[in-house]
């Protein structure tokens, strides 16, 4: 437990010094330029891509133990092309609204979107008693597969500009969030991380069942929905501040668990350090590109497929 | 102690009514599909009956939150995996803070030798001496102040004969500390060995409850399990029993 301990503490002091990096490299220290830059640029990048891998892991390494399975990513259950659906739907009918009912209600829109989703794909993978199974990636897929149909419809029917801010919105960049957005967001996001922190406990006692963690003492009635609905507003809020990213969440608990076994009293407060760490990284290798802003999704996918590829033949290999 | 009154559900299990008492061995036996997991899932907890109430220390069932159950009874459930590659350690130290093992679980089950494995890699006999060490620790506290209910689902299945034995004698020795056991399984030869009231289901209700020798005879076996019983006397004069069609 001591080792543990010291372990989330170099994982926070790690994130805290790439913050400040992140933060103020390159920065010349003339005051007024610096310090637009730092509170209009840097500050609302940092934040949000703490909160965004933050919320991605920790809700992955959540979702994978309470539909137990290991491949329970957001991304690659559908839950990511919910709120990207409901999203893209806000971007393009809400196109002629006001900047701030875009900036507000694009968040809205994204959560309502993952929260359906999730529901649909529980309800779905419930009712065809494939919850423990693969029931809930097929749904996932069913759901991912239907909204990437609509998704086409509505570029299909979309002007030149639209088609621009929504491919690139869809994409995910986490410049786009303004630092009122982040602020306003994190709050809330570091409640529900908090909350799903201390449920370590009862997703130990998952990991061998819904009938076990029952017997065990755990309410699931109470639990399962409460759950969800935290895990989706986590996911809402990440696809609403940065777009659709791939692969965070299924790589940081997956990486975690190879490496430090799988009690979850450590392995969910290590994915949400470790998952910011990642996004604030993305950010750095993005800067090697130059001035261009590099599509978030393409360096997470990029990077994180061949990690994960490596994990699953590692696994078979056992 | 507990009291079982008028238990039913539908299609498994028809107007079962019966009583417990601290120190009792009872082994559950019957036909596949006669009720024995569902009544143990019933007694557990984990499903509502349709009639009927469980009384658990002079308490209805259904009014103990799923937490206080989950100190004082266990239940150890017949199928059991992961899709997640858990160590032993792992798995049993999610469910208890007992540690290290107690000496008496460890005599019984002898698990410290694999403790370091993935549960998955295990042969289904060691998976089950793991299943059932993780549901006595669960309710170990509760265990040694003999005030606990414990239920196993076929805990023997798979157990190869030092283990079936060893496994009987520690429940047994649990029980004599005041704690009420009911184990379901198949094996006539050690329920007529260890068990203090054999409750014997047939088609959902129970046909039979009494000590070994009254519920153990020939001719009832043979009607229940449809296949002949033969019961003899080894040098000892205890009993065996034979099976044949």
């Amino acid at each position: 437990m001591f080792y543990r301990t010291r372990l989330l503490s170099l994982l926070s002091l790690i994130l805290l010094t790439l913050a400040v990096f992140v933060l103020l490299r390159d920065l010349q220290f003339s005051e007024q330029v610096d310090r637009q830059i730092l509170l209009q640029l840097r500050l609302p990048l940092v934040l949000c891509a703490m909160m965004v891998g933050a919320s991605l892991a920790t809700s992955s390494a959540l979702l994978q133990v309470m539909l137990r399975n290991p491949l329970a990513d957001p991304g690659i259950i559908g839950i990511s092309s919910g709120a990207s659906l409901f999203a893209a739907i806000y971007l393009l009918i809400g196109g002629s609204l006001s900047a701030v009912l875009l900036e507000y209600g694009l968040p809205l829109f994204s959560f309502i979107g993952a929260l359906l989703s999730t529901l649909l794909i529980y309800v779905l993978a419930r009712r065809l008693s494939l919850v423990s199974g693969s029931g809930v990636i097929l749904a996932g897929i069913a759901i991912s597969t239907l909204s990437g149909g609509i998704i086409a419809w509505l570029y299909f029917f979309s002007d030149a500009q639209s088609l621009r801010n929504l491919t690139f919105w869809l994409l995910g960049s986490l410049h786009q969030a303004s630092l009122q957005l982040v602020l306003l967001a994190l709050l809330p996001v570091c409640l529900a991380l908090g909350v799903v922190i201390i449920q370590g406990r009862a997703l130990n006692w998952l990991y061998m069942g819904q009938r076990s963690a029952q017997l065990a003492g755990l309410d699931i009635v109470r639990f399962y929905p409460r759950m969800l609905l935290v895990s989706a507003f986590l996911v809402g809020v990440a696809v609403s501040l940065a777009g659709s990213i791939a692969f965070v969440g299924l790589l940081v608990p997956h990486l975690l668990r190879n490496v430090f076994g799988f009690d979850n009293r450590f392995i969910l407060p290590a994915s949400a350090l470790l998952g910011a760490i990642l996004m604030l990284l993305v950010i750095l290798v993005s800067d090697l590109f130059g001035g261009v802003a590099v599509p978030v999704s393409m360096l997470t996918a990029t990077l994180g497929g061949p990690v994960f590829l490596y994990s699953v033949i590692k696994l078979a290999a056992r | 102690m507990l009291r079982i009154e008028g238990l039913s559900l539908p299609q498994r299990i028809k107007q079962v009514s019966l009583d417990v008492v601290p120190g009792d061995a009872i082994h559950l036996l019957g036909p596949n599909g006669s009720g024995k997991s569902s009544l143990l899932n019933l007694i557990a907890g984990l499903i509502t009956a349709q009639q009927g109430t469980i009384w658990l220390e002079g308490r209805n069932l259904y009014h103990y939150s799923t937490a206080e159950l989950a100190t004082c009874r266990c239940l150890m459930e017949q199928t059991h995996r992961s899709v997640f590659a858990l160590t032993v350690e792992e798995s049993l130290s999610f469910f208890c803070d007992t540690r290290p093992l107690p000496d008496e679980l460890e005599q019984a089950l002898d698990i410290t030798q694999f403790l370091h494995r993935p549960l998955n890699e295990l042969s289904g006999g060691e998976q089950r001496r793991v299943q059932i060490a993780r549901c006595l620790m669960q309710i170990w506290p509760a265990i040694d102040d003999g005030k606990a209910l414990i239920l196993l689902d076929e805990p023997v299945q798979g157990l190869d004969f030092s283990h079936q034995h060893r496994l009987c004698i520690l429940l047994n020795e649990l029980v004599r500390k005041g704690n009420m056991l009911i184990m379901s399984h198949h094996q006539l030869n050690l329920a007529e060995r260890y068990a203090n009231r054999i409750w014997l289901m047939h088609e959902g209700k129970l046909t039979a409850d009494d000590v070994p020798n009254a519920v153990l005879t020939e001719a009832r076996l043979s009607e229940v399990f449809a296949c002949n019983v033969r019961i003899v006397a080894d040098t000892e004069q205890n009993r065996l029993i034979q099976t044949y069609l």
